[in-house]
């Protein structure tokens, strides 16, 4: 009977220990996820913050005058675009050139 | 007693009996000392690592920062959400009233110390706010004083990211992130109920063009204002408006209450000769007009006590298209009167000038319409005066000629894939392309021809209007406006530019051919290419001397 008593007040006192040490685990689990949720929050709001200035560099008042005056950029002249069927053409003249500058070369040197 | 030695002599404990006490109080002790480690290792988690709840502030960024960011057709950031710090105060933590509040004006020198010593001193109040959205630096300055009862709320700031860009358009929220202008309040609660951004139909590029061109016009023919929408015709999506003076959202208590009237879409004018092709439009689609129908111009023509004449006035015969293009009064008063004042206001209607614009915009002008409408008034609206109506409504109109006869509602936030595009037949197909062509033939042998753009056919009509005062229309002000579609072969844009009240340049006068038409011709021809309109490579034309205009305006800003 005495060592039943000292087993069951044993078991007991294990029990109180694991139960203590499950919750205290939770609430360590707890303020851990608290934590991560805190720093996604943070990185988030980093994020919005950084997109934020991106946009602002990027509007087109400030990156206008700078591709003017750094690289020489200006609006597109409708001269500089071509559809489709067009650029097909100039890629088949400009082979056509190339073609004939070769004959040209190959007549020479005979 | 007598219960516990009987409960001991039934555990046969007498012959170990000290062994037993012993054992006994070893293990009492060790769970006293066990229970005492646990309180004493708890206290100091909680003397060094705080409680496990989270702050009022953390919970209120949460929840405040949710609002939906608003962006462009292309997803380009227009407004967001940020937190920033605000300072408040618990007033009953608070011993020293004055030492606080002295404290805080070295840090906001605009602080009121004797109204914040009475409001830290009212009992009534459990919370009071300092100041809201500081700057770091201010925040570190309070807390280098290291006052009493004072802490940070973190709140949430509006940020508008291209600054005026957009501006009257987009609005403004108050400082509880409350949408109370333009599309924050026209779409407060979508906005406030979070989730994904809010898509406009606005292209940042054609935007920035647009108030770029409208900021150099009031430089150059120094306007009192101005105003501009771009809009794509098969769908009503408009890819710019703006309104000059432009303001800038992030400072809504620095605008000034001329530059809060958002002329675009807030306000009306007698537009002018802008109105004639509507006439000719209905008359044509009436039946009561044929294309091929000439009338003799050359008299001026006296309704009541108004005498109509035309500016620059054509000799004697003059075809529809003739009207159109040299825009003349009598003509289209003439075929106003063929028309008959109940179809005219029918179809003024039915392309929706009689009415405020259907949109998704809060404060958008209803028309000014004539008291009374009668043969004068009837002949009068024919070619743009006595019913003023807002730009977006007449751009809105024109909308039919660029879609074959079909009439779109402007729309400023991107439809949804099952969203349907609702189109209205206002004028038949044929009608709308007869107007067209004479819009084009206004621009390259008409008033005109300084909207012309190489390689995007742009077709125009001008308007100039004589702004009504106290003692009559008056000569001195004018409102200038060019209406136009590009390309006219398949028109997929319709362009508006209004100015209000320009001056000449030296040696021009003051009329739409020589302001907004030239204004017009270089917006298209920044936009087109960002907006993917294919070039009509025509055989380019000669410049005439009417056209030197567009060079000489573009010579100034050396594009």
């Amino acid at each position: 009977m005495k060592r039943l008593f000292a087993i069951s007040f044993v078991v007991i006192a294990l029990l109180a220990v694991s139960v203590y040490r499950a919750k205290e685990g939770a609430q360590a689990s707890e303020i851990k996820i608290q934590k991560l949720e805190q720093q996604i929050a943070a990185a988030k709001e980093e994020l919005r913050v950084l997109k934020a200035e991106e946009a602002h560099l990027s509007r087109p008042e400030r990156i206008g005058p700078l591709a003017a005056e750094k690289l020489g950029m200006g609006p597109v002249r409708p001269e500089q675009l071509k559809g489709e069927a067009a650029l097909q053409a100039t890629l088949a003249e400009s082979a056509s050139d190339d073609a004939a500058a070769l004959v040209e070369g190959q007549d020479a040197a005979e | 007693m007598r219960l516990s030695n009987s409960f001991l002599h039934s555990l046969n404990l007498d012959g170990a009996g000290d062994r037993w006490a012993a054992l006994r109080a070893i293990m009492v002790a060790g769970v006293i000392a066990l229970m005492f480690g646990v309180v004493t290792w708890r206290a100091s988690v909680v003397a060094m690592g705080g409680t496990h709840e989270a702050s009022v502030a953390e919970k209120s960024v949460h929840v405040a920062a949710q609002r939906s960011d608003i962006v462009d057709r292309n997803g380009e950031l227009l407004a967001t959400s940020l937190t920033i710090d605000s300072l408040a105060a618990a007033p009953q933590e608070i011993w020293d009233a004055r030492e606080v509040a002295e404290g805080l004006a070295t840090v906001f020198e605009d602080l009121d110390v004797d109204q914040l010593i009475a409001r830290l001193e009212d009992p009534n109040r459990k919370f009071v706010w300092i100041r809201r959205k500081v700057s770091p630096r201010q925040r570190q300055a309070v807390y280098d004083l290291g006052l009493e009862g004072l802490r940070f709320e973190k709140e949430v700031q509006r940020i508008y990211t291209g600054g005026a860009l957009a501006g009257h358009l987009i609005g403004f929220t108050n400082v509880d992130s409350q949408g109370i202008a333009g599309l924050e309040l026209a779409h407060q609660d979508r906005l406030a109920a979070g989730g994904k951004p809010l898509k406009l139909t606005i292209d940042t590029g054609v935007q920035f063009a647009l108030e770029d061109e409208l900021k150099f016009a009031a430089e150059a023919f120094h306007v009192k204002g101005a105003a501009g929408v771009v809009i794509e015709a098969k769908t009503g999506a408009v890819r710019a408006i703006a309104s000059w003076p432009a303001i800038d959202p992030n400072r809504p208590g620095d605008m000034t209450g001329d530059q809060r009237l958002n002329r675009a879409m807030g306000a009306v004018f007698e537009l002018g000769s802008v109105f004639k092709p509507l006439t000719v439009a209905a008359a044509l689609d009436a039946g009561v007009l044929r294309p091929s129908e000439t009338f003799n111009v050359a008299q001026n023509i006296q309704i009541g006590a108004v005498t109509v004449r035309d500016r620059h006035p054509i000799s004697s015969i003059a075809s529809v298209t003739d009207i159109i293009v040299h825009s003349s009064n009598v003509g289209t008063v003439k075929i106003e009167q063929l028309l008959g004042l109940r179809q005219h206001k029918e179809f003024l209607d039915r392309v929706g000038l009689l009415s405020r614009p259907q949109v998704v915009y809060p404060g958008a002008a209803a028309p000014i319409l004539p008291v009374e409408w009668d043969e004068l008034t009837g002949a009068t609206i024919s070619y743009g005066h006595g019913l003023a109506v807002s730009p977006l409504a007449l751009a809105a109109a024109y909308t039919a000629f660029a879609n074959d006869g079909e009439m779109v509602r402007p729309r400023f936030v991107e439809p949804e894939p099952e969203d349907e595009i609702a189109r209205t037949r206002v004028v038949s197909a044929p009608t709308a392309r007869l107007i067209t062509d004479m819009m084009r033939r206004t621009v390259t042998d008409g008033t005109g021809t300084r909207a012309d753009v190489y390689g995007y056919e742009v077709g125009g009509k001008t308007g100039t209007a004589e702004k009504p005062g106290p003692d009559g229309y008056d000569p001195h002000r004018n409102i200038c406006s060019f209406v136009s579609l590009f390309p006219t072969s398949r028109p997929e844009y319709v362009v508006l530019i209004v100015l209000d009240e320009p001056e000449a340049l030296e040696g021009e006068g003051k009329t739409a051919a020589l302001n907004a038409a030239p204004l017009t011709g270089r917006l298209i021809a920044r936009i087109a290419p960002m907006l993917d309109v294919a070039p009509v490579l025509e055989k380019r034309r000669s410049t005439s001397d009417n056209s030197s205009g567009v060079r000489a305006v573009s010579d100034k800003r050396a594009l």
